[in-house]
């Protein structure tokens, strides 16, 4: 399934297999998502949590 | 089959031509012209075609080359082209000049910029600009071409959305822009001389490049008004490649997400156009060296909305989008052949 990205727009392809908590995430602009898969098989995405990279800047 | 030939074969563009062609279902390279290497083989001058190409490049007279060639080729200095086109339009050839000679349609921008006096003005309109991504329906229906400069074609591809969309305010763009040493072709120089080169950002025209002039003319076509641009450009330390950072103001800085949806319907079917905005890694925007040996042009953004500033990138290969492959990809529309024809090689990596 694909759903669209929150940064970007474009489209974050969703296994259908996935469960909840699975990381998706974003073809075009790389941001990464966890699938949140409600009881009648609705797909959210939420940002995953993750340690930022320090660039230094 | 077509047969094809290359006026201009011992140049860095005519390597490009010949190795490209050599990998096209449907050209043939019926001769490669080069009056200061007659009579040696290519692989002489082109090492990497060793094996590939068995043939000497010829001196023979390069109009009677066009006369009996399908598709002519001509990547020669600049104001070299122009002495040899008023007699090669009057054959069957398909002519795709590489060269700076017909890339503008007002002569006396040759004069502002170039400093040079057009000697065949009325022959102008007869050459469509060869960006695909522009003037893809008149390259369709027209024999000639004239291949946009590398400097421009990075600029344009990556600037086209945001003007076209209004992104773009009305002040002037700056095109900051960085060339490797291949971009100043093959004949050596003190200034291409390893030693003085090597490790050198050097500004070597800080405003009034030549190339500006088709990118103003260009963007100036989108938007149905004057575009002001200025460029710098500057040699840096790699072989292959061009980038382009250029600055626009805008009093109306839109999303992020919007600007994606402006770069995305415009280059939404464009097979060699790839946006590059990535939120991770060590390669989040464009770099020519993930375009090195491609056809590909990377484009990409972003925005600075305290300063009322988005900039825009683009990346590509000098010697492939911005001349040799983009020639070829022009002469596959010229005669219906898939786009991608002998260009689908993926960029190689790393280099």
């Amino acid at each position: 399934m694909l759903v669209e990205c929150q940064q970007c727009g474009g489209e974050v392809a969703v296994p259908s297999d996935a469960i909840s908590g699975e990381i998706v995430s974003c073809k075009d602009c790389g941001s990464e998502y966890e699938a949140v898969i409600g009881s009648q098989g609705t797909i959210e995405l939420k940002s995953a949590e993750k340690v930022g990279e320090d660039w230094g800047e | 089959m077509l047969n094809v030939s290359v006026i201009g074969g011992s140049g860095y563009v005519g390597g490009e031509l010949t190795r490209l062609i050599t990998l096209h279902p449907s050209a043939k390279l019926q001769a490669t012209y080069s009056r200061s290497h007659a009579g040696k083989y290519v692989h002489s001058v082109h090492p990497n075609l060793r094996g590939i190409v068995d043939m000497t490049f010829t001196g023979e007279d390069p109009v009677r080359l066009a006369q009996s060639s399908d598709v002519t080729f001509l990547s020669l200095p600049h104001g070299q082209s122009s002495k040899l086109i008023p007699e090669m339009i009057k054959t069957n050839t398909v002519l795709i000049d590489l060269g700076a000679d017909f890339r503008l349609k007002d002569k006396d921008a040759y004069i502002r910029w170039y400093n040079y006096q057009h000697p065949s003005p009325d022959l102008l309109k007869e050459f469509v600009y060869g960006l695909p991504e522009l003037h893809r329906a008149e390259i369709k229906k027209s024999r000639r071409v004239a291949v946009p400069g590398c400097m421009a074609t990075s600029a344009i591809l990556s600037l086209v959305p945001l003007v076209r969309e209004g992104i773009a305010g009305t002040g002037p763009i700056i095109v900051d822009a960085k060339v490797g040493s291949s971009g100043s072709g093959g004949k050596p120089s003190l200034a291409t001389h390893f030693s003085e080169r090597y490790g050198v950002v050097r500004i070597y025209k800080p405003a009034g490049h030549r190339h500006t002039a088709e990118i103003i003319q260009e963007l100036s076509n989108i938007r149905n008004s004057k575009v002001d641009v200025s460029m710098s450009a500057h040699s840096v330390n790699m072989v292959r490649g061009i980038e382009t950072t250029s600055h626009v103001m805008s009093s109306n800085i839109p999303s992020l997400k919007d600007i994606w949806k402006a770069y995305r319907s415009f280059y939404a079917d464009e097979p060699f156009v790839r946006l590059v905005r990535d939120l991770h890694g060590a390669n989040k925007y464009p770099d020519p060296k993930f375009t090195v040996g491609s056809n590909f042009a990377d484009v990409g953004f972003d925005t600075d909305p305290e300063a009322k500033r988005v900039i825009a990138i683009g990346a590509l290969d000098n010697l492939v989008k911005g001349a040799a492959g983009n020639a070829v990809q022009c002469m596959n529309i010229m005669l219906g052949f898939d786009e991608t024809e002998g260009l689908k090689s993926p960029p190689l990596h790393p280099v």
